[in-house]
């Protein structure tokens, strides 16, 4: 093969680069969160935004934490993380940034996770919680602004507080038989548990597991059973089991949730946004 | 005898079944020349080149599975070139070629803002998760593979055998081999949508590793691949259903049983010609 | 017509010149035998003729035509050593059958033709009874015989042969010489490189020595007279190395 046509082929490769930068560095008061929903609630009583380690896109348990990161760290005073084993790398990432001054929140400390399972902030009312301990920490760390930092939070949690009032409204507006769900992963179990809706199976119970097929086949069991009106697929993952399943079980509705992808999306511009995003989802694929 | 059938009630699972054969079949006759051609790592190698494809697809809004398979014979056909005018081995050709590509293509991903999606996740598929489209793609795919290496049967086997008296017996060698990387590169792209990395990694080695443990001839060495590999990828995925476990990984351990069955058999049958022979 | 025209050939790789200005025609029904040490060019030479190696000045032609733009099957070439796998699964008559496909259309059967030519280069290479064997179960010698029966299979318009001897038991000798010979007769004309110039009357029409350049041509029993190769031989076996310029 002549080489000229080799060439012309890797410059067009190169040509597909496209440029972009993706950084995050403190800002203001020094506050950081792992991943972008907690550093939407951070910027809720910050009143200004919070930049997040985890990129978007990519998933929290996955994360490899890259040298900028211990950067960002080292400069860092507050950092805002979930806590109940979501980062599971965030202990050696710490350690390497020695950052002395640095404050950690964890934010599902002393909240009641079941089943090992991290997504507390999926749960509005979990949500107000977080931001309490956010306000706390920056308000040690950072007197000076702690008025600012109250009053914002008093602020947020009020919102808060409407959007659980929303959600109520909307599902109660979902007959009784109307509210059963399959999702991918294990995301939705506080949410659901919080409005009442009921979690039949999940494609991926624990993250990275391949599904197998006796698995998939008890679900398309369940999914007829329970008379389970949509599968949920997410949007940062190949949806073609939830799709395989779905057809299976005769069932219309693939609909697609965020569980963590702040601020790529106008519609999920932030952490309230993605909430109200979800539900509507929700809601329409159940009705 | 209604349990034994039970895996085929769902229609996912005929079509997993099908996919199975045809994916099994295909990777595992297509192994025969990578086994033969020292190639054995090229399976892994194309699948993470095609990686740096998906994402370039992804950032620049066309269609993934078109952006890997471009790539992925871009890469395939750089392998060829790199072993011919730099003069080193394929393997280290595979080597160099692969990792530069899936680097591309993380570092691609890192700076681009708007990742939103697990692109890997599009890239390693399942084959619990094969549609009707995936199907007609895969047994498309075969039929045009099957046509090809028909066609070029006899080049091929010259070039695969003994590449310079081919090349000086007016057999265009460089042409086959360009054709038979592409064709092995689609065959890796199709077969990695479909059913996953580890899957065809394996299939392409495994099953044709063990006939060639049974068969002294090239024909039967490629039929008895393809068959090993069909009932490995369709025994496998059967079991998995009554196992609860992974049907990938299940497949490559049955794939990699029958291999050290036929490593066993083979042992067998020259101790039993040795012991005819110090008889007679 | 010349069958093989070869003019001012100069073959240079990285930094060193294997020809460096041959030039050489051949006619049909002649058996040239090619004499030099090591390192002297004359697989080069062979190669350049066969198309595997590209001249860096000069030209090659076979049957008045470049050799890479040749009908499939024009030239059998069985080389010195051969770079194969033998481990790949293929027997005696799979490996001869290949002969063949350089004429063969793609999905074309076998015709009783090729199975003729087969079977004819399988007798005159006495590999009958070894047909069936994989070729990873012979030895040296059959597993020559074998490739020199593939390149008469092809029933190729040019032989080229690179020490087929070299190695050999008496009897694939002798039965490589008689081939050669009544193939000759045929017409068909056949380059041959060697070391063993005790026959050179027997096997060859024609002798050249080359060391680089052709130092001599002509009749074997003139060339050999002459002296020429006799000088090359002893300075490479009392010295170790060739006379003159090494590589440059």
């Amino acid at each position: 093969m002549p080489a000229r046509w080799f060439v012309l082929l890797l410059a067009l490769l190169v040509a597909g680069c496209s440029g972009g930068g993706n950084q995050a560095a403190p800002s203001g008061p020094g506050a950081l969160a792992t991943t972008s929903s907690l550093a939407s609630l951070a910027s809720g009583v910050t009143g200004a935004p919070v930049p997040s380690l985890v990129p978007i896109g990519v998933s929290p348990e996955d994360y490899q934490p890259a040298p900028h990161d211990i950067e960002v760290l080292h400069a860092a005073r507050v950092l805002v993380e979930n806590g109940a084993g979501l980062e599971a790398w965030l202990d050696a990432t710490i350690s390497n940034a020695a950052n002395a001054q640095l404050v950690r929140v964890v934010c599902t400390d002393g909240l009641p996770v079941r089943n090992g399972n991290p997504h507390l902030w999926m749960d509005p009312e979990f949500a107000r919680v977080y931001v309490a301990k956010i306000r706390d920490a920056l308000v040690a760390a950072d007197p000076a602004h702690a008025a600012a930092y109250r009053s914002n939070a008093a602020a947020y949690d009020a919102k808060l507080v409407a959007l659980t009032a929303r959600i109520r409204r909307k599902i109660a507006t979902l007959p009784a038989d109307h509210r059963t769900l399959i999702v991918f992963h294990n995301a939705l179990d506080y949410y659901a548990a919080r409005f009442g809706l009921q979690v039949v199976g999940a494609i991926e119970p624990t993250a990275g597991a391949e599904p197998n097929p006796s698995h998939i086949a008890d679900l398309v069991r369940q999914a007829r059973q329970y008379h389970v009106r949509a599968v949920f697929a997410e949007h940062e993952f190949s949806p073609k089991l939830a799709h395989a399943l779905a057809d299976e079980a005769g069932i219309r509705t693939v609909s697609y949730l965020y569980d963590d992808s702040v601020g790529t999306d106008p519609k999920v511009a932030d952490y309230i946004g993605m909430i109200d995003y979800d539900t509507d989802a929700i809601v329409d694929a159940l009705r | 005898m209604n349990e034994l059938l039970a895996p085929f009630a769902f229609e996912f699972m005929q079509r997993a079944f099908v996919a199975a054969l045809v994916v099994g079949g295909l990777c595992s006759t297509m192994g025969t020349y990578v086994v033969l051609r020292k190639l054995a790592f090229i399976g892994d190698g194309l699948a993470h080149a095609s990686f740096a494809g998906i994402v370039i697809a992804y950032l620049r809004g066309f269609n993934l599975n078109l952006g890997a398979a471009i790539v992925t014979v871009i890469t395939a056909l750089g392998i060829g070139f790199v072993h011919r005018r730099a003069r080193i081995s394929l393997d280290t050709s595979i080597g160099v070629l692969f990792t530069g590509a899936f680097a591309l293509g993380i570092f691609l991903m890192s700076r681009s803002p708007r990742s939103t999606v697990d692109l890997q996740s599009f890239l390693f598929g399942n084959i619990l998760g094969v549609s009707r489209a995936d199907l007609e793609t895969i047994v498309g795919l075969a039929v045009i593979v099957a046509a090809i290496v028909a066609v070029l049967w006899r080049p091929l086997l010259y070039a695969s055998f003994d590449a310079i008296v081919a090349q000086a017996s007016g057999i265009r060698v460089a042409i086959v081999d360009d054709v038979l990387l592409v064709v092995v590169a689609l065959t890796i792209i199709v077969s990695l949508q479909s059913v996953g990395i580890v899957l065809v990694a394996a299939l392409l080695v495994t099953p044709a590793a063990a006939a060639a443990q049974l068969t002294s001839r090239f024909l039967p060495m490629l039929t008895l691949a393809g068959i090993f590999g069909i009932v490995s990828s369709v025994g496998g995925l059967y079991l998995s259903y009554f196992l609860a476990a992974a049907s990938g990984a299940t497949i490559v351990l049955l794939a990699t049983v029958i291999f050290f069955a036929s490593v066993g058999v083979a042992a067998a049958r020259r101790r039993m010609r040795e012991a005819q022979r110090v008889a007679s | 017509m010349k069958c093989v025209e070869v003019t001012d050939l100069v073959v240079r790789y990285e930094h060193v010149t294997a020809l460096d200005g041959v030039s050489l025609d051949l006619a049909p029904g002649t058996a040239l035998g090619i004499v030099g040490p090591n390192g002297s060019g004359k697989s080069t030479l062979l190669k350049a003729i066969a198309g595997l190696v590209r001249p860096t000045s000069g030209s090659v032609r076979v049957l008045e035509t470049s050799p890479r733009a040749l009908p499939p099957g024009t030239i059998g070439y069985v080389p010195q050593a051969e770079e194969v796998d033998y481990g790949f699964p293929v027997n005696v008559r799979d490996v001869v059958s290949m002969g063949r496909y350089p004429r063969l259309a793609p999905l074309a059967p076998f015709r009783a033709q090729d199975r003729r030519a087969v079977d004819d280069a399988i007798a005159a290479l006495d590999l009958g009874a070894l047909q069936k064997r994989r070729i990873s179960e012979l030895s040296g010698g059959q597993q020559r015989r074998t490739f020199v029966a593939r390149a008469i299979a092809q029933q190729p318009k040019l032989l080229l042969l690179d020490e087929p001897t070299t190695g050999v038991d008496a009897a694939t000798e002798d039965a490589i010489l008689a081939l050669v010979r009544s193939l000759v007769k045929g017409g068909l004309p056949v380059m041959m490189t060697t070391h063993d110039l005790d026959r050179a009357h027997e096997w060859f029409d024609r002798l050249i020595v080359v060391d680089r350049r052709i130092l001599d041509d002509g009749a074997p029993a003139d060339v050999l007279a002459s002296g020429t190769y006799a000088q090359i031989r002893e300075h490479t076996h009392v010295h170790g190395h060739r006379r003159a310029e090494e590589h440059a």
